[in-house]
């Protein structure tokens, strides 16, 4: 299993956040010893967690400063994964957490604004790598489409764009479902209030996915493109 | 020791949160300099100072006694805390204990 993930992405409003909270959730619930890394500054999950709850035995710790990386090393010695979500613009905490990623995940709606904001960080993303931090380790990266809905031109459309311009791209897709706001009103998951549900098999699939590229082989997207 | 390159990157984007107004000089003309070298630095006012969120992971054990502490003392948590720091000798104020939130802390 990964140790560290992180979601980011240059634009607020994608889904992060919930994404985050609902990976988590569904790796706590299969037995897992998940940690939650809230490192946007609104602390939107901080602030949702319930400690006595039925997501009591996962930690959700909020650092938004640049200490982010310290907070990360001393978690992944016991927490597999470790996810870590990010604000909805550039910053030192984002970077901080990006050089201390074993994989990356981008999501965004399939909107044009998002896209821009997707690829601007997927660039980022290659300069960080290039960093003597990375010494040569580079960041395993995907995108993720969240917010879809079922048939629409839109989102098969900016699927087609980006995998055929060469980026890592998730087949699972986060489908706009109302389980999610419902659920985060208690700061929990649709894995956890209704783990057979439509939005909780959508994050399965999500995280079957997530996990499979592990083995993956870290391309550039001129290499996957070729 | 940050490398040249990742230290360019982070020099090139802003903070994830808005940089605290710097320290204002301890006057140190009108007292000696052992004197001034004992007092706590100079710090804004409570009411216009920005708070920040302090997070720590402690035994489950230790926060239901502090929780239970509070509840003894009619505070809220963060005062009881904020009472300890003070008892380390770091400047607290009745203001800082107090807060921005009303009086439920004094």
């Amino acid at each position: 299993m990964f140790g560290v993930l992180t979601l980011a992405t240059s634009k607020g409003g994608v889904g992060k956040s919930t994404l985050a909270r609902s990976l988590a959730a569904h790796w706590f619930a299969l037995g897992h010893h998940p940690a939650l890394i809230d490192a946007d500054p609104q602390r939107s999950l901080a602030n949702r967690h319930d400690p006595n709850g039925r997501l009591a035995g996962l930690p959700v710790v909020a650092e938004p400063e640049e200490r982010v990386s310290d907070v990360i090393e001393e978690l992944r010695s016991r927490h597999a994964p470790v996810i870590v979500d990010t604000a909805g613009f550039r910053n030192r905490t984002t970077i901080g957490a990006l050089v201390a990623t074993d994989l990356a995940i981008i999501p965004l709606k399939p909107a044009i604004e998002d896209v821009d904001a997707a690829i601007a960080t997927y660039d980022l993303i290659n300069e960080i790598n290039q960093t003597e931090e990375r010494g040569g380790r580079p960041i395993k990266v995907v995108m993720v489409l969240t917010m879809t809905m079922r048939g629409t031109v839109i989102a098969r459309h900016v699927r087609l764009q980006l995998t055929s311009a060469g980026y890592p791209l998730l087949v699972a897709e986060m489908a706009n479902r109302v389980a999610y706001p419902e659920a985060g009103i208690e700061g929990l998951s649709p894995t956890t209030l209704d783990p057979d549900g439509a939005a909780a098999r959508d994050i399965a699939a999500l995280a079957h996915e997530i996990m499979k590229f592990e083995n993956h082989e870290v391309r550039t997207v001129r290499e996957a493109a070729a | 020791m940050t490398s040249k390159k990742l230290g360019a990157l982070l020099r090139s984007v802003p903070p994830a949160t808005a940089t605290e107004e710097p320290e204002p000089p301890v006057a140190i003309s009108a007292v000696g300099m052992a004197d001034a070298a004992i007092r706590p630095p100079a710090r804004l006012g409570a009411a216009i100072e920005p708070e920040v969120p302090l997070q720590v992971l402690i035994p489950a054990s230790i926060r239901k006694q502090l929780a239970l502490k509070a509840a003894e003392e009619g505070k809220s948590l963060r005062a009881l805390v904020l009472g300890a720091i003070r008892s380390l000798g770091i400047t607290v104020t009745d203001a800082d204990i107090k807060g921005k939130r009303g009086r439920r802390g004094v």
